[in-house]
């Protein structure tokens, strides 16, 4: 019989949850029942993007239109529909790209009342403001054009007062609206609101203060901000868990950065676990008094002092994890007996590192160039390191330097060298081996991400990273067209191969396997004979397990390999999951 | 099979739940207590707990032990600091839905329903919803054994109304 006819309403809504909103949409071709679900599914999911139509002439997705008329009676036709289902909306999300705010503001308005009154639990709006005209320009003026209209405000749509009253919303995402106008007057009445995310949306100082003062259960606080706001200022938040402040998301949308960008922030959330700040580059001051709970801290892209930086890190006596990321810091010292994991990344000033935390589990380190001349962190910790030479050394020296960094006295978990510098000159192994000899540095694995590099130049980088360490583990990141096929025949021709350590590894990871050009991509059959010789040599010597990964997009050339040979597995990307929380209820 | 009791698990109090065609199950009080339906079945009823039986209409004793065995091991992991690498719930998972027909799949899905645990059933409903992705209409009804009850007119009108969606799509 009818399998899924025993299923309640609920559990299949629960199924259809998980899919991919065409792939929902899809079901209701299944059957009647199905195509009656169809219409109470409490996630409605509105996006412009599968509305884009195929430019027949060139076939590309570069430049797409869209028929927005017919998404507009889609949505409206969708929205009307679920209404007389009457249930309650679990999610609700718009997004479009509009000519003129203005010009669509009575059918949002429509919309957004509608999921207002349907109860609506998470809204997530994004209404972009783009200018037609910009379609018939070419090149750079486009760009120009774009620009301009997204940062004026006064063509941005302008959110209706209604959404305000939105008491059952728990999440709520804004994205492109102008918020300086129609809120200035509105009363908020977001009672039930945990989770709040504004990204490069219009808002001035007040407005911000509003929003976390009629919010009293606001845990989650995403501000991607663009406006005439040069303080945040977050207080009388008492249940806030997390906060974020991203400058990077604002900087598109706003034309002019010097007025713009935030120059203080203040912070007094006693309740605080994670904060982030991320790409303010005009910030001054961090203030942050009450937030003696942190456990979380990450600070990128901050031109924050030596001294203020120490100052603030006092402030949370039970931080558990920091990040520091492109900051222009001198030097970092600190004494913590909670602090469990430590990232210092890509900051290029950097030249002391003192730490004293016995509890410190894993240490990350990355660096362009040269690495820092004094490091001192606890010893039994995990070691992470990414390095790669900076543009103005030769790699030579700059081999020799990491050479020299790697004789710390710390065990190395991972260790990650990105080389994308073309014209390896000066580069030969016997002029490496000349210096002092030492043996090669066991690391537990080793990830060589390869960029612009010529495959006749895999080699002599293999051997002479193979020269300076010796890992457990070899995997390789190949990008922009690299070939897999050419490593793998480098990899076999390397002398260093017997400096492997015993029971090591071989992982290859290829994230355009599918964008090779059709010389470079070799036939199934001679990629899995090579992979086959590389296992057998490197059982030779003694590595016994060769690793194929790629990303899900790319398909084809490797599924075959996965079978072959059982020291050779194959990774794939795991889809995008939608979830349903809680069930369909009644109004 | 049911579950073995040990002897030196004396200490663990035990309870004794029926499956549909009658086969006993003795289970760890915690475990059972991971299923809403037999926790209500002893609320304000704690004096006859021990000995009582309880019977689970809805499920067939060929699924009791692979359900127990999720009751078991997810119950670990959520208790476990630090908490587990998720490689290794990942691992569970896919063991646990590896042989699994499809018929079986939408089986447990009613048991999980029926016992009211919301972990496995949302578990469950994701993986039938990871087989049918990127399937054909056709695949969509076989797996849930859905009767196309339109007129080939009606579909295509269905179809022309929603045609977005079949963009792009391979039918077959």
């Amino acid at each position: 019989m009818d399998r899924i006819s025993e299923l309640p309403d609920f559990i299949i809504h629960h199924i259809i949850s998980y899919l991919s909103t065409q792939e929902a949409t899809r079901t209701c071709v299944l059957s009647k029942r199905w195509n009656h679900l169809q219409t109470s599914f409490p996630i409605l999911d509105f996006d412009l993007i599968y509305f884009a139509e195929k430019d027949l002439t060139t076939g590309t997705t570069e430049r797409k239109t869209y028929n927005i008329n017919k998404f507009i009676r889609f949505v409206d036709a969708s929205l009307q529909r679920f209404c007389e289902a009457k249930v309650s909306l679990q999610k609700f999300r718009l997004s479009m790209e509009v000519f003129d705010g203005e010009g669509v503001a009575s059918l949002l308005e429509k919309w957004v009342e509608l999921a207002v009154s349907n109860e609506v639990k998470e809204l997530d709006l994004n209404v972009q403001t783009t200018d037609n005209r910009a379609h018939s320009l070419p090149g750079t003026m486009v760009e120009e054009l774009d620009f301009n209209v997204r940062t004026n405000k006064d063509r941005m749509y302008t959110l209706p007062g209604t959404l305000f009253s939105a008491k059952f919303v728990t999440t709520l995402k804004l994205s492109g609206c102008n918020l300086e106008q129609s809120s200035a007057h509105t009363t908020i009445r977001f009672r039930s609101l945990k989770k709040l995310v504004l990204n490069a949306v219009h808002i001035d100082e007040q407005m911000v203060s509003k929003f976390i003062s009629e919010c009293p259960l606001l845990e989650d606080l995403f501000l991607g901000i663009c406006g005439h706001c040069k303080r945040i200022r977050v207080s009388h938040a008492p249940n806030l868990k997390i906060l974020t402040v991203n400058g990077s998301s604002s900087s598109f949308c706003d034309f002019d950065l010097t007025v713009h960008d935030v120059e203080s922030i203040e912070i007094v959330a006693p309740s605080l676990q994670q904060c982030t700040v991320i790409d303010v580059d005009r910030l001054s001051v961090i203030d942050m008094v009450g937030c003696a709970d942190l456990k979380y801290f990450n600070l990128t892209g901050v031109k924050i002092l030596v001294q203020e930086f120490h100052k603030l890190i006092l402030k949370f006596p039970l931080l558990e994890k920091l990040i520091v990321k492109c900051c222009v810091l001198e030097s970092i010292s600190l004494s913590s007996n909670r602090l469990k994991e430590l990232q210092v990344l890509h900051c290029s000033h950097l030249r002391v590192i003192d730490i004293d935390a016995p509890s410190l589990l894993t240490f990350s380190y990355e660096f362009h160039g040269n690495p820092a001349t004094s490091i001192n962190v606890p010893k039994p910790c995990s070691w992470k390191v990414g390095l790669s030479p900076g543009w103005q050394y030769r790699n030579l020296i700059w081999l020799d330097s990491i050479r020299n960094f790697l004789k710390l006295p710390h065990e190395i978990e991972e260790l990650r060298i990105s080389i994308s510098v073309p014209g390896m000159d000066s580069l030969k192994l016997d002029k490496l081996k000349k210096n002092p000899p030492s043996l090669p540095r066991e690391v537990r694995n080793l990830t060589i991400a390869v960029g612009d590099v010529h495959p006749s130049n895999y080699a002599i980088w293999l051997d002479c990273l193979l020269w300076i360490c010796c890992p457990r583990i070899l995997s390789m990141k190949l990008f922009g067209g690299q070939s897999s096929i050419e490593f793998i025949r480098a990899l076999l021709r390397v002398n260093s191969v017997s400096f492997f350590a015993n029971n090591s590894t071989v992982n290859l990871c290829n994230s355009d396997v599918n964008c090779l050009p059709p010389f470079l991509a070799p036939p199934r059959s001679s990629l899995t004979a090579l992979c086959n010789g590389i296992v057998t040599e490197s059982r030779r010597s003694r590595t016994n397990l060769v690793e194929i990964c790629h990303d899900g997009a790319a398909g084809g050339l490797c599924d075959g390999i996965s079978c072959n040979h059982d020291g050779i597995t194959m990774e794939q990307n795991r889809p995008l999951r939608q979830n349903l929380d809680g069930c369909t209820t009644k109004l | 099979m049911a579950s073995s009791s040990s002897s030196s698990s004396t200490q663990v109090k035990k309870i004794t739940l029926k499956a549909a065609d009658g086969k006993h199950f003795e289970v760890e009080e915690p475990v059972a207590m991971e299923m809403e339906t037999v926790k209500s079945f002893f609320v304000g009823n704690e004096d006859a707990m021990k000995d009582m039986v309880v019977p689970l209409l809805n499920v067939s004793s060929e699924h009791m032990p692979a359900i127990l065995d999720f009751y078991r091991n997810h119950s670990e992991f959520r208790k476990r600091t630090p908490p587990p690498p998720a490689e290794e719930v990942k691992a569970f998972n896919e063991a646990f839905l590896e042989n699994k027909s499809d018929e079986q799949l939408m089986e447990m899905i009613m048991a999980a329903n029926f016992l009211n645990t919301k972990e496995l059933l949302n578990f469950l409903t994701e993986a039938a919803a990871n087989r049918i992705k990127n399937k054909s209409v056709e695949y969509v009804r076989a797996f849930f054994g859905i009767e196309n009850d339109f007129t080939p007119e009606e579909e295509a009108r269905i179809r022309a109304e929603n045609e977005w969606a079949f963009d792009g799509l391979d039918e077959d």
